[in-house]
């Protein structure tokens, strides 16, 4: 009873911090690729996918896990199976495709290396540094104000009623750069303002206010490569320009 | 649809994808700033964007908490029956402890190392007879690598002489019959802090037995043989069966830390072990 209330606790804690819930997928390592290798029939190393697979389903299994579903391990095993079966299935739906990774000719160029003849790996290289440090650059700033990209991840809107609405508070910001100006003063959202200004409700926005906060440190300088890669989402209903 | 990985961690990633939402998910490999076209994204079975509150009457949430705390202190007054009354510890490699109360319902179940805390995670063992505990905790034990063909379990049996008679033989037989029907491995049963005591085990002689136990343990376990059984995997060790792939080892199978030798009373088809 006591290792049961233990694992419990543990999983309780890990629910509200990313960083425990990685200590405990850690500490069942084991576990899960045992998991992982009765479903595969063989040894599930850690290079392979399904040992990924299994891992992400063990974290949804402690953000999704309550008393009343019984045994946590057993709930873990279940959704481990579950995953890879989905997983395989989406596989096997690939099947009878061509890889990009396969060779042309023995020996010769792969496909994928044929196809993106036009695009220079050295240029593509120096855009992933340069994207790589907007990230390092971003996640720096975001712990003074409290977030994290898990957070928005938790945060993010999934329904596009939502998400267009927090896009407008974003599209909104980005037009009025005073805002983004107070925002990086006061390290606080100024939500009343936003609100007021794209016509959203302040409730929404209260609701997502750790993605819109994200958002438009996006927009403040020095983010280009990251604003690149929405600017389909940044630019409907002719707003800002990436 | 892309998406751009922002942050990796152990068991996921967060990406952001062309229309401007983050995901958390498998993170299969990835390096930050990379482009992905396809990814596993992380369903957590509840949803809790978008749901409005609800009010509550804590109030009554709080007065049935208390009448449950108030029927429980009641009920555990009268819980004798939960006290321990013997305990076994199992050992294979996670080792395990057994409490039982006089009724042989399990009351207490505690991992006394890592891998024994990990064996009994979750397991509900409430009103359960000893044996079926056991019998679970080693399936549990197989399922999860720590038992395996050629292994071993030991029963270290920690509770008065009248106790350990009683239930000794039925124990050992029972987990021999359950075992067997799943793998060949050693069963040895111990008494803690025994001293100089004697316990008889009847065998059968004159038939080739097949049994996991070996004849010549002589350190720390109690010895049977079984009828042979030639289907159920159990082998006898000789001294001679050197290719049975079961050893014991009497010099370091210190759980006990005793050292029995056996005396081949062959007239009465007895084994004295002397403890």
């Amino acid at each position: 009873m006591q290792g049961e209330h233990q694992i419990i606790k543990l999983v309780y804690q890990a629910k509200k911090d990313m960083q425990k819930a990685d200590d405990l997928i850690r500490s069942y390592i084991p576990y899960i690729r045992s998991e992982a290798s009765k479903f595969l029939s063989r040894f599930c190393t850690e290079q392979d996918d399904e040992f990924s697979i299994a891992m992400i389903a063990f974290h949804e299994a402690i953000l999704g896990y309550e008393k009343s579903r019984g045994s946590f391990l057993q709930y873990a095993s279940m959704l481990i199976r579950s995953r890879l079966i989905d997983y395989h299935r989406k596989e096997v739906r690939h099947r009878g495709h061509i890889s990009l990774q396969e060779e042309i000719k023995e020996g010769e160029r792969t496909l994928m290396e044929e196809l993106a003849d036009k695009n220079d790996p050295i240029e593509e290289s120096v855009n992933l540094q340069a994207t790589q440090r907007e990230i390092e650059e971003l996640s720096q700033i975001l712990p003074q104000f409290g977030v994290s990209f898990s957070d928005v991840a938790d945060n993010s809107p999934k329904q596009e009623r939502t998400l267009e609405a927090c896009m407008a508070a974003v599209r909104y910001a980005a037009a009025n750069r005073f805002l983004l100006d107070l925002l990086l003063k006061k390290k606080k959202l100024p939500l009343a303002q936003l609100a007021a200004g794209c016509g959203v409700e302040r409730k929404t926005l209260e609701r997502h206010r750790k993605y819109i906060l994200i958002m438009l440190l996006i927009q403040t300088n020095g983010y280009e490569n990251i604003r690149w890669h929405i600017k389909e989402a940044l630019n409907r209903k002719g707003g800002m320009t990436a | 649809m892309k998406y751009m990985v922002m942050e990796c961690h152990f068991s996921y990633a967060v990406v952001l994808d062309e229309e401007g939402k983050f995901w958390n998910v498998a993170n299969l490999h990835y390096e930050t700033g990379q482009i992905v076209a396809e990814v596993v994204k992380m369903e957590i079975p509840l949803e809790k964007e978008e749901t409005v509150p609800r009010k509550s009457n804590r109030w009554i949430y709080g007065l049935a908490v208390a009448a449950a705390c108030l029927v429980l202190a009641m009920t555990s007054l009268l819980q004798i029956n939960q006290m321990p009354y013997a305990s076994v510890y199992l050992t294979i490699n996670p080792e395990v402890l057994i409490g039982v109360n006089r009724k042989d319902e399990v009351v207490r179940l505690e991992g006394c190392n890592e891998d024994g805390k990990r064996l009994i995670d979750g397991f509900a063992y409430q009103k359960e007879e000893i044996s079926r505990v056991m019998d679970q905790l080693i399936d549990r034990a197989i399922e999860m690598g720590y038992l395996h063909e050629g292994g071993q379990i030991s029963l270290t049996l920690d509770a008065n002489e009248e106790w350990i008679i009683r239930h000794k033989d039925p124990i050992t037989e029972h987990l021999i019959e359950y075992v067997s029907q799943k793998m060949s491995v050693t069963i040895e049963v111990i008494q803690k802090n025994a001293q100089k005591q004697e316990a008889i085990i009847p065998v059968r002689p004159d038939k080739d037995t097949e049994s996991s136990f070996e004849e010549d343990s002589g350190d720390s376990g109690y010895e049977e043989e079984t009828e042979d059984s030639g289907d159920s995997g159990y082998e006898e060790e000789t001294e001679d069966s050197g290719d049975s792939g079961y050893e014991e080892e009497t010099e370091d199978s210190g759980d006990s830390g005793y050292k029995e030798e056996t005396e081949d009373f062959g007239d009465s088809g007895y084994e004295r072990l002397r403890l």
